[in-house]
């Protein structure tokens, strides 16, 4: 009876969630692109026309044309298949330093906020000290350091967001903390972990969500900058920031697509991430307003 | 009805509504009322009754997503809704409004002072230089004391009761001819409210101020209102003399708010109409006047010296002094003001109980009650004092593994707020069946189904209603299921803290009995803590009376009732809103 | 306490609570400076030519064959009083080249800060009188997409569109006319030193090229401010003491701007705060896209050289930077809000 019983909850909570969304012509949009555009990715190597890292010195620099989609760059390549298979690099880059940065920020922010004391306090100033720092520049740094590579890229993209977990995590459970209802599981005989992962952090669970939404688009930007001024991902390796950097130098003698393409599949992405976070925040408002 | 030439404000078929997802929402539905110059009129009704929508819908204070449908509304002789402006120009100029939760009302960045100048320049009555000096005087119009240090205080830096007389200054800054109170006083301790309300009585018969009180206690507008309007659903049920709607009443709704509302030498079955006394009656509940159980209960708990204090810094507790002379009356002087760095919430607390007994716990905020409640619940660790429960001495474990115990289940508490104590996340069913799984973990699927719908079933919980979630459940059905959570793992000892403040007067009713009645069948120790003094007297059989941390006056509960023997008792009892036996007219 | 006594006492304590902050930066920089790559004797050295034996005294002299802690002790004596190295690529000491091109930068940022405000605040109001409407769902989704472009594709997107394809722009090199004369240095902030020497042939050089690389700084901040002023101002709009306000009968002007507005901006001072260090750290690829002389292409290309003196003295000066423009918010907040000023 129960197992029943609790469904009904779900799927009415679910309902109200599509209504919340549905209201949002845009965010709609973006929860609609965002699977299509993870498909494109994953798809990616066998849906390009060319093979983007095959040069064709005949063909340098056309336009866009029906053939080349996106034209061709200065060394012949099919602009259009660079751009999707970029995606893939640029994706999972996202993916693995946010997932990182994630699981370490909730985890030392929502403990220290739960335990409190001097780790709290800690923890807090040193990610005060961090944050003091343009985290984009100790991103430079952290590249430089530890090499051009993609590793590098995914840890020096997870410090970046890595603070903003922390602080989340850390006021998210400081709130909770004195919420009525821990102090009732407290009562009901619950020990310090079953309480914070029963009953605190899929609390914390929607803003946290919104974070890691937006953090994939602050993930992707990190990455390509990162790329574009020369750090990490380096040419001939096809990928968004190293794409816009060759661009650049194009662009003044007219040749637009060669950076425009890229920076427009860049934006896109990001937007559809920050887009998912705004509709997400719109869903979790609506729920704790009522 | 009345001489409509006379009429100060004259209300005809209003009707308001709001847009919502999903239609409209109609909140007030044809409401007729009048008040002449001079009058006192109480709105009384529970939530959802509309009486605060109609409030504000008077004055154009709606929300965005709200209208008028219909009807007419006549301010001293002009039409408020035949121009747009209408209602502004009415706003601060002839009525006036203040609201609840006073502190919330003031602009937080702006000193008290300028914000009542800023009403009277807004009233135009006065210049800006003249507007220091009348602000000051409505100051002490409000008997607000040292006036001129507080004419530069921020809100936050004032208590509760002071704020709503700042608010009731700013008020009074255009000299208006009808002030409309909603809920003035709820959420302010019972001797702030005599205050505030005294304050406004005096006003209206000093100035001829016409008042509309808008409130859900019906006592606090027995004491104070000459005429009073029952609301129900947007509708106007019944208006009259106070005398003749409340003692003599034909309506059943207004007959079973004013049964609901406690009074000395009821009982607690006669809060409930009669139709639904039944399965209380028939088990022999809510008619007790002595002890509940027999004697020859042992001693089930036994508190000695209970203390709690907080080390602070001598700047803390500077301001920790500070605050307590202004939460005080007026600014008395403190007791003992050697600077200390320790800051008590609980002083020197010692009291027994023997099974079966009924302990109430009754103070205003920052008397420690609801510290004490925790220190025996044993959430929370004392600084000093033993507690001993059923011979052991679980005062010695400290809180944290004094959860894990086996003792935990032994001891439970009812919490103050209904929706914020359950966890958004779990259904009633897991919200009741959590701590029966923490208490006994070997206990099987089917045996937990049984035992959570037993709890619910005793708290009076639907158990077709358990998986859903808080958000889908009302505040009194909410409040059942935390009481069916703290009954599930069949506890010795229950803490009831504040347990049907936040709900309404009908709803509390029938809680109460259903608590009187769960105790009686499951021999039960409760203590309950709570600021009405009405709910204790109706529920315990003997009392602690609390304040600034100490134990003032302890002892039986009709004695204390009938003769307390501190002045503070005294003073706390005189301040409650009684509904006297008999209400006579013209009382006031 | 007076209310005068109780801001000079916030104060007080705001700036003793940034030192435990300058503390970390100092350490951290330290740190950060030492994961990099490469023996930093060699490059403290006169130049990649050195010999193993000129390395060998060069790094007992810089003490970098003592024990770390020691190293940290020396360190901040050495930036306590400005110390920060010597820059292989330029040759001359680092706070020498900061000094030099920070004024570029600063002017850049500012300007950049105050279009982002102009911009962010009356939208962020606008949006949130209409709620819910066309306005305010175009509204925020421009500022998304602002934000969700890197700083380097709205950059050469602006140079594209306003010099190449419209000709209006000037061409981004450079912070003047490279033919024209500068003014002469006052502050070093081009636009001030040019009304100073009342040139405004230069004044319109220097707001020409300022205004594209502006935009582009400006462009990636909006979306936050205006998201905060407008959810800021819709709290505001629908908060109790607004409607004491109105109940009092006080007009349009002292309901909605005097009591409205300055609460509701009171946590978009906050966010501006935020986001200053989001700014700095597009500052760097900024100043590469536009060829801007200021610090953050100075660090990018020292760091790029592998000259990492430069590097940490540019670390250095942003936290601080960041840390003096935190305090001054905060300290402006407590002025404003007397909550903040008690405990």
């Amino acid at each position: 009876m129960s197992a029943e019983l609790t469904h009904l909850g779900f799927a009415d909570r679910a309902g109200h969630a599509v209504q919340a969304v549905a209201r949002n012509p845009v965010s709609a949009a973006a929860f609609a692109f965002m699977p299509a555009l993870l498909m494109l990715a994953a798809l990616a190597p066998w849906i390009i026309p060319y093979d983007p890292d095959a040069t064709d010195l005949d063909h340098v620099l056309l336009g866009p044309s029906a053939l080349h989609w996106f034209g061709t760059d200065q060394v012949g390549r099919d602009v259009f298949s660079r751009v999707l298979i970029a995606s893939r690099l640029d994706l999972a880059i996202a993916f693995a330093a946010v997932l990182l940065s994630f699981l370490g920020g909730t985890f030392v922010g929502g403990a220290a906020a739960f335990f409190g004391g001097t780790v709290d306090r800690v923890v807090g100033r040193a990610t005060d000290v961090l944050m003091t720092f343009p985290l984009f520049v100790v991103a430079m740094a952290m590249v430089a350091a530890l090499g051009n590579s993609i590793q590098s890229i995914v840890l020096a993209s997870a410090v970046v967001n890595l603070p903003f977990f922390v602080r989340l995590a850390r006021s998210e459970v400081s709130i909770l903390r004195v919420q009525e209802y821990v102090e009732a599981a407290r009562a009901g005989g619950n020990s310090n972990l079953q309480i914070l992962f029963g009953f605190m952090i899929p609390n914390a669970l929607p803003t946290l969500t919104v974070q890691v939404s937006t953090g994939l688009g602050w993930a992707v930007l990190n990455a390509a900058s990162l790329s574009f001024i020369g750090l990490g991902i380096r040419p001939p390796t096809a990928e968004w920031g190293v794409m816009v950097a060759e661009g650049a130098a194009n662009i003044l003698s007219g040749y637009w697509w060669l950076a425009i393409f890229p920076g427009a599949a860049l934006t896109l992405t990001v937007l559809c991430f920050n887009l998912l976070g705004d509709g997400l925040r719109d869903i979790i408002d609506v729920r704790t307003r009522r | 009805m009345t001489g409509s030439m006379s009429s100060l404000l004259e209300v005809d078929d209003l009707a308001v509504s709001f847009d919502i997802r999903g239609g409209r929402l109609t909140a007030v539905d044809g409401v007729s009322l009048s008040i002449r110059p001079g009058e006192t009129l109480g709105v009384v009704g529970e939530s959802g009754s509309g009486k605060s929508v109609m409030a504000y819908s008077l004055v154009g204070l709606l929300a965005d997503n709200g209208r008028i449908d219909r009807g007419q509304i006549h301010f001293d002789g002009r039409d408020l809704r035949s121009a747009p402006d209408e209602m502004a120009r009415a706003r601060g100029a002839g009525i006036a409004f203040i609201f609840q939760n006073p502190r919330a009302a003031l602009n937080p960045i702006r000193t008290v002072g300028d914000q009542v100048r800023d009403a009277l320049e807004a009233s135009r009555r006065s210049s800006r230089r003249d507007s220091s000096r009348r602000a000051l005087e409505l100051l002490e119009q409000v008997r607000i004391d040292r006036a001129k240090d507080r004419f530069h205080a921020f809100p936050h830096e004032l208590s509760g009761g002071m704020c709503q007389r700042i608010l009731i200054a700013m008020a009074l800054a255009a000299e208006p001819k009808l002030l409309i109170a909603d809920e003035p006083t709820t959420g302010l301790d019972v001797t702030t409210q005599k205050i505030i309300m005294d304050t406004l009585y005096e006003l209206g018969a000093s100035t001829g101020l016409a008042t509309l009180l808008i409130t859900h206690d019906v006592g606090l507008a027995a004491r104070y209102c000459r005429r009073i309007a029952v609301m129900c659903d947007g509708k106007v049920v019944e208006t009259g003399s106070t005398a003749e709607v409340l003692e003599r009443s034909r309506v059943p709704y207004t007959q079973r708010l004013v049964a609901a509302t406690p009074r000395s030498g009821r009982k607690l079955i006669d809060l409930l109409p009669p139709c639904e006394r039944g399965p209380f009656a028939a088990r022999g509940s809510g008619c007790g006047d002595g002890p509940a159980v027999t004697e020859g209960g042992g001693l089930l708990l036994n508190v000695q010296g209970l203390s709690k204090s907080f080390h602070t810094s001598r700047a803390v507790g500077a301001v920790a002094r500070a605050l307590r002379r202004r939460f005080g009356r007026g600014g008395g002087a403190d007791a003992g003001g050697r600077p200390s760095t320790e800051t008590y919430a609980v002083r020197d607390l010692s009291l027994t109980l023997k099974r079966g007994a009924r302990l109430g716990i009754v103070g205003e905020s920052g008397s420690g009650k609801t510290t004490s409640s925790r220190m025996i619940a044993r959430l929370l660790d004392q600084t000093e004092g033993s507690i001993e429960f059923d011979g052991a001495d679980i005062g010695a474990v400290p809180s944290a593994a004094f959860n894990r115990s086996a003792m935990r289940r032994r001891i439970q508490v009812v919490f103050q707020n209904p929706l914020g104590s359950l966890n958004p996340r779990f259904s009633a069913y897991q919200a009741i069946l959590n701590p029966l799984r923490r208490a006994e973990p070997s206990i099987s699927r089917d045996m937990q189904r049984s035992r959570v719908v037993d709890a619910a079933r005793q708290a009076g919980f639907d158990p077709m209603l358990l998986s859903r979630f808080p958000h889908q459940l009302s505040g009194g059905q909410q409040a059942r299921v935390g009481i069916a959570r703290a009954l599930v793992v069949k506890p010795d000892l229950l803490i009831l803290d504040e347990p049907t403040s936040a709900l309404d007067v009908s709803i509390q009713a029938l809680v109460l009995n259903q608590l009187d009645l769960l105790q009686r069948e499951l021999n039960l120790t409760y203590i309950l803590v709570s600021h009405d003094l009405n709910v204790i007297r109706l529920m315990c059989d003997s009392v602690l009376v609390m304040r600034f941390g100490r134990v003032v006056e302890s002892g039986d509960v009709e004695t204390i009732f009938q003769s307390p023997s501190h002045p503070y008792t005294r003073e706390l009892i005189n301040a409650v809103p009684h509904l006297p036996a008999q209400i006579v007219e013209n009382v006031l | 306490m007076t209310r005068d006594s109780e801001i000079w006492r916030f104060v007080f304590r705001r700036l003793l609570g940034t030192l435990p902050l300058l503390l970390g930066v100092a350490v951290f920089t330290f740190i950060l400076v030492r994961v990099l790559p490469g023996d930093p004797a060699a490059y403290y050295a006169t130049g990649p030519l050195a010999t193993t034996d000129k390395i060998a005294q060069v790094r007992t002299a810089l003490g970098l064959d003592r024990p770390i802690i020691e190293q940290l002790v020396r360190y901040f004596g050495e930036i306590a009083f400005g110390d920060l190295g010597r820059s292989l690529v330029t040759g001359q000491l680092v706070s020498r080249d900061l000094i030099d091109r920070f004024p570029a930068s600063f002017e850049l940022t500012l300007v950049a800060m105050i279009l982002a405000l102009a911009i962010s605040i009356p939208l962020g109001i606008v949006a949130a009188i209409r709620a819910g409407s066309w306005i305010d769902h175009a509204v925020r989704f421009a500022g998304t997409l602002g934000v969700s472009m890197p700083a380097f594709v709205a950059g050469i997107l602006l140079i594209f569109v306003f010099y190449f394809k419209l000709g209006i722009a000037p061409e981004p090199i450079d912070r003047i006319d490279p033919f024209m004369l500068k003014p002469p240095t006052v502050t070093g902030l081009m636009l001030l030193d040019s009304l100073i020497a009342a040139d405004f042939r230069a004044f319109s050089s220097a707001a020409g090229r300022l205004l594209l690389p502006a935009l582009t700084m400006a462009v990636i901040v909006i979306a936050p401010l205006m998201r905060m002023t407008r959810a800021s101002m819709i709290a505001v709009l629908s908060s109790d003491f607004i409607r004491t306000a109105r109940a009092a009968g006080m007009n349009w002007w002292t309901v909605y701007v005097r009591y409205g507005l300055r609460n509701a901006l009171l946590p978009v001072l906050t966010t501006i705060g935020l986001v200053v260090s989001y700014q700095l750290g597009a500052n760097v690829v900024v100043e590469k896209v536009f060829a801007w002389p200021g610090v953050g292409s100075y660090a990018l290309n020292s760091l790029l050289a592998t000259d990492y003196a430069p590097v940490q003295g540019y670390v250095l000066l942003m936290a601080c930077v960041y840390v003096v423009i935190n305090t001054a918010i905060d300290i402006l907040y407590a002025v404003i809000d007397p909550r903040v000023r008690v405990n």
